[in-house]
């Protein structure tokens, strides 16, 4: 997996592409608008989810980060990748649902019981696996996310989370031996 | 090696997923619908509209408020054992109707209230059986637990509705959030993360921090956010509303709250 995948002419290509549907986009095309964000809004909605652990709470911040998204669109800069904006659209939207907890949690008692998810793998390392996923904290579980889920590269990965690309690359580490405290984590996060 | 940890990872992710409903098939097509509508009509999000209940209940608070005031006024309404506090939900917390309290001395440059030559209503003090903290809160405004699932919480609002997103436009409620940071994320403490909005300087309990006045959240809702961290532990006050009228309406009450505060260790 590259670092930066986003350059080359392919990419260029990409990013003309998108440069025309931006245009269009802001002129008001729901189509052009659809064509430039649909295909990430269920990946957003999965990080949603893993950040806010409420699944009305991640389809609203979603839903408000699709709005917030196509109303700045005539900020993005010319080159930037779409994805990873997004994306931190969409994180930001989850850590203010999160700092507003009062939003998301007073929903609780409208949700059903939500049943104990099934492990598949009978192995107590998964079981521990998913165990130590749950305790990382909202943004680290994140940064697995994009990184380990969703293939993003580490820096499109540093842009969702607001970060600089060391301090990506060090908080996915920390994260990575919560996860697994003996794991050489060098060769996994390059 | 590499191909391992992912592996497992993505199974520890799906396994997480699946503890959600699935992914709705129409979700692009609405979050994108929905994102032009308010485009092209600039309006917000729609909230419930008013229940009935939540009508019979601004009635109430309404009857009971002018009983009050009433009372109060020809000098019948004097606070005894047997004024009895309109919610109390528990026996455990210690909770007592009082005079309102005078508050402390505080250096908060909000806009000056009204003086209205009103008597004080009747305030109630609730005293947390376990974390000690006292607080003060108008007789007819509705408290109760709340779990967050971490450290404790109370919600204390003028409507009894079922949460926030049913209050009406005159709703105000406050989240009190007292949490210990091993317990939590730093995330939580809003004093810990600071805030992208201008605030203004406000004291709890001798405790110096700053007062967040009408923060959005989201298109039809404000908070007016206090935090601070004493002895290891982190307080919230989060007013909010569907309005900032109601906020700035309230604000008054809001200082005096504040004021009544008590970290009582």
């Amino acid at each position: 997996m590259s670092d930066c995948p986003t350059s080359g002419p392919a990419a260029a290509g990409e990013a003309a592409g998108d440069e025309r549907l931006i245009g269009a986009a802001v002129a008001g095309s729901a189509d052009a608008f659809d064509s430039l964000l649909g295909p990430f809004v269920e990946s957003a909605l999965r990080v949603a989810l893993l950040m806010l652990d409420d699944s009305a709470a991640a389809e609203d911040a979603v839903q408000e980060a699709v709005f917030k998204a196509w109303r700045r669109l005539p900020q993005i800069r010319d080159g930037r990748a779409v994805r990873p904006w997004f994306m931190a659209i969409v994180a930001n939207e989850c850590r203010s649902v999160r700092r507003h907890r009062w939003w998301s949690t007073l929903r609780l008692p409208e949700l059903p019981e939500r049943p104990v998810p099934a492990i598949d793998e009978p192995s107590i390392r998964a079981v521990d696996l998913a165990r130590a996923f749950q305790r990382l904290t909202p943004q680290e579980r994140m940064l697995v996310h994009l990184y380990y889920y969703e293939d993003m590269p580490l820096d499109q990965v540093a842009v969702a989370a607001g970060l600089s690309l060391p301090a990506a690359r060090s908080r996915l580490y920390r994260a990575l031996k919560r996860l697994r405290p003996g794991l050489e984590v060098r060769e996994v996060v390059r | 090696m590499t191909n391992d940890i992912r592996r497992d990872i993505r199974e520890a992710i799906d396994s997480r997923l699946r503890a959600f409903p699935p992914v709705p098939p129409d979700l692009r097509h609405r979050v994108v619908a929905e994102a032009a509508d308010r485009l092209r009509s600039g309006q917000p999000r729609r909230r419930p509209p008013l229940t009935l209940a939540t009508a019979v209940a601004v009635g109430l608070a309404i009857v009971v408020a002018g009983t009050l005031l009433y009372a109060s006024r020809t000098g019948h309404g004097q606070p005894t054992p047997a004024v009895t506090p309109p919610v109390v939900t528990s026996p455990e917390p210690t909770e007592t109707p009082t005079l309102a309290p005078t508050p402390t001395p505080t250096a908060v440059p909000t806009t000056a209230p009204t003086p209205t030559p009103v008597a004080p209503p009747v305030w109630v003090t609730y005293t947390d059986p376990q974390t000690a903290y006292s607080i003060q809160y108008p007789a007819g405004w509705y408290r109760k637990p709340i779990n967050l699932g971490v450290g404790d919480g109370q919600e204390i609002a003028n409507e009894d509705v079922p949460g926030p997103r049913q209050l009406d436009d005159a709703g105000i409620g406050l989240q009190l959030i007292v949490e210990h940071p091993q317990d939590t994320r730093a995330s939580y403490c809003p004093v810990l993360t600071g805030s992208s909005q201008p605030g203004v300087p406000a004291v709890v309990d001798g405790v110096a921090t700053t007062r967040y006045l009408a923060m959005p959240i989201q298109a039809d809702a404000y908070a007016d956010e206090v935090a601070v961290v004493h002895g290891g532990w982190c307080y919230s006050f989060i007013f909010y509303s569907h309005s900032k009228q109601t906020l700035a309406a309230h604000d008054t009450d809001i200082r005096r709250i504040i004021a009544s505060f008590r970290f009582n260790r």
